[in-house]
């Protein structure tokens, strides 16, 4: 096993717990902003090189953290989460201790998040309609994020970690692209 | 939703202006990941071949400053290293373990034990590279350091606190003297180091066992660097069973230290260098590397407050080319060097030592007396034998005392082949050359001299005990003594049944 392996699963650790003692207070719109955290983190990680010099007071190492989770609106337990860290010098897990956050709420709430591509943006109606079709064949609840790729020409492309749908004129323009004999 | 890192940094900036300049200066973090190598930014007071410690439980060495990096590589291969990661200073050079119960153990590069016996009992960490003892501090090579191999103890002796080459081509026995001068050593108060450079595992295994087998892993230490451990530690494997060897060195004992291979310990410095971006010079070495060896070899010798270090380093070759770049810097730090050809190896000359290319410039006032006044001639006679060999080969007819040189010189070459393992002490040694000077060789066939002279060297020591331990207490042979073996030998000849062929 490798320390990277060894990390996530100490990060799934932390995760887990963290959701378990709090999942009363954790709610979908947590989950995006902590999406949102993540993100900003991965952006910006010569931060952790401050985060991680000892040279720094732990105490400072938590204002800094709290100015973060205010400025992305996060209650005061992600902070708790935060200092958890500072103390147990695993500062440099924050990040896949969220995302084990975020995936361990989703599996508690039996949520599944799509992704879909369209050429232009679709009615509320069109989303329902999807949305329906995505409960219809994963029997969990869905959160869609729309995304418009005008290179998909017309149609759509929706698509999680498992699952993919594609039907696009990109897609299927690639397809007789790659057959082999065309009369 | 907008928010500036620079309103965090100024944060933490704000807290380091609080933090002493010189406790700053103890901290770097990683900017550039390599092979078991990184380049660390900060570190401002940092010292070569200085120790660091990584955030993430890594440690490393500092091998180059550079002006806004410093270039480390780590001592850990299976820990990873990650970009931005925090190096601290810790002040101190890399250091060993070093002491008495580290004898019977097998330990790696960096001081660990790899055999399965529990923790390591030592007495002291020291640092790998210290200076060297100065002439005063040192006394001339006199005392005799028995191989047991009757090739080397007559012709290129080697003294305690001599540092000789033993130099060939892949497969033509190098590790095997090595290895049987080890097992010579039971019994003779000298404690043994080998180590391992770039070796296959099962290479290391087998020595081992082989060492286990024949008594000798008990007063001896192994430390292994093999090919598939970091750069690093097959770099700093030999400098670290050198301070082993000086401490036992230090306890007033006699210490062998044999470097298998220094053309492996070349190339792992090679490999570092070139990642440090040094410019590469002959055969891409960088300039420093006669520094590498001559550094490590220096710390050999015999002190005038007692304990020596015989050092042994091997070399490997290509192709018996002597002149290759790491070959002739060796032989020239070195006091001599023993060089197995494989043209012999292949004939059955076994150990393949090329008397004409091996050399011992300091050994001769350590050889023994006995085997000196035995041995006096036989140089001399192997020369004009290799001489008249290639001359007879032309199909020339040759007069009678060239032939009568020739017969002598394949009698010769056939006492001085010798079974792996199978070491004689320095009185068999003078009994089997003294055979060879009175010419009592000369009437048996080729494949009985050996077994006629090992069985006579055991005939005087069981029979002739008086005889065979006053050689072995005076460490001289006198005229007196030279006549009782003359009877002895006849009364042997007559005993010894030879066999037809």
């Amino acid at each position: 096993m490798n320390n990277n392996e060894i990390q996530l699963i100490i990060a799934h650790k932390y995760a887990k717990a963290f959701v378990n003692v709090f999942k009363d207070k954790i709610d979908l719109k947590d989950i995006e902003k902590l999406q949102s955290m993540q993100s900003y983190l991965e952006e910006n990680r010569n931060l952790f090189v401050y985060f991680k010099l000892t040279v720094i007071d732990k105490s400072v190492k938590k204002e800094a953290f709290d100015k973060l989770l205010a400025l992305f609106e996060l209650s005061n337990i992600y902070s708790d989460l935060t200092y958890l860290l500072i103390k147990d010098n695993r500062v440099q897990l924050i990040i896949y201790v969220i995302k084990e956050i975020i995936k361990v709420y989703k599996d508690y709430n039996n949520i599944m998040e799509f992704n879909i591509l369209t050429s232009d943006k679709l009615s509320q109606n069109n989303l329902d309609y999807i949305k329906e079709f995505l409960k219809y064949k994963t029997n969990k609840k869905i959160i869609i994020k729309e995304q418009i790729d005008k290179s998909l020409i017309a149609g759509l492309k929706i698509y999680s970690d498992e699952l993919e749908w594609q039907h696009s004129i990109r897609n299927d323009l690639n397809m007789l692209k790659n057959t082999k004999y065309i009369n | 939703m907008e928010v500036k890192s620079s309103d965090l940094i100024s944060l933490f900036e704000k807290a380091l202006s609080k933090v002493s300049e010189e406790d700053l200066m103890q901290i770097g973090f990683v900017i550039q990941v390599g092979d078991n190598f990184c380049k660390i930014h900060g570190l401002k007071n940092a010292v070569y071949g200085e120790l660091v410690d990584f955030d993430g439980g890594n440690k490393g060495i500092i091998m180059d400053l550079g002006r806004d990096y410093v270039s480390v590589f780590l001592i850990r291969s299976q820990i990873p290293v990650a970009e931005l990661e925090v190096v601290k200073r810790t002040g101190s050079a890399f250091k060993a373990p070093v002491g008495m119960k580290l004898l019977g153990r097998v330990i790696n590069a960096i001081g660990q034990p790899i055999d399965n016996l529990g923790e390591l009992e030592y007495q002291e960490m020291r640092p790998i590279e210290v200076s060297i003892p100065g002439i005063i501090e040192r006394t001339p090579i006199n005392q005799s350091l028995e191989t047991g191999t009757l090739a080397i103890d007559a012709l290129i002796p080697i003294g305690k606190g001599q540092r000789e080459l033993i130099i060939g081509n892949r497969e033509t026995g190098k590790t095997a003297i090595a290895l049987d001068t080890i097992i010579h050593q039971k019994g003779k108060n000298v404690y043994c180091i080998y180590v391992s450079i770039g070796q296959r595992q099962a290479n290391l295994a087998r020595i081992v066992r082989m060492l286990e087998e024949n008594g000798a892993l008990e007063y001896s230490i192994i430390i292994s660097a093999e090919s598939g451990e970091a750069t690093l530690d097959r770099y700093i494997a030999p400098y670290v069973g050198c301070t082993i060897a000086e401490f036992l060195r230090d306890q007033n004992h006699d210490v062998l230290i044999i470097y298998d291979d220094l053309s492996n310990h070349a190339v792992a410095y090679r490999e570092m260098s070139l990642l440090m971006r040094r410019p590469p010079g002959r055969e891409a070495y960088p300039g420093d590397v006669f520094y590498l060896h001559s550094r490590l070899l220096e710390r050999a010798g015999r002190l005038a407050s007692g304990g020596s270090i015989t050092a042994l380093p091997i070399a490997q070759i290509q192709g018996d080319d002597l002149t290759a770049y790491i070959p002739t810097n060796l032989i020239s730090i070195t006091d001599g060097q023993i060089f197995l050809d494989t043209k012999l190896f292949n004939s059955g000359i076994r150990p393949a030592i090329n008397v004409e290319l091996s050399v011992s410039r300091v050994g001769g006032s350590a050889q023994t007396s006995a085997i000196k006044k035995m041995s006096r001639q036989l140089r001399l006679e192997l020369a004009q034998y290799q001489e008249l060999l290639a001359f007879s080969q032309f199909g020339t007819e040759l007069d009678v005392i060239s032939q009568k040189r020739l017969k002598r010189g394949a009698i010769a070459y056939e006492l001085l082949k010798q079974k792996q393992h199978d070491t004689y002490s320095f009185v068999e040694q003078t009994i089997m050359l003294f055979l060879l000077k009175y010419n009592f060789l000369d009437n048996l066939p080729l494949h009985e001299v050996n077994n006629f002279s090992t069985q006579f060297a055991s005939y005087v020591k069981s029979v002739y005990q008086e005889l065979y331990n006053k050689i072995l207490t005076t460490q001289d042979i006198s005229d007196d003594e030279i006549k009782m073996l003359k009877d002895i030998a006849k009364e042997f000849t007559s005993l010894f049944n030879i066999p037809k062929a």
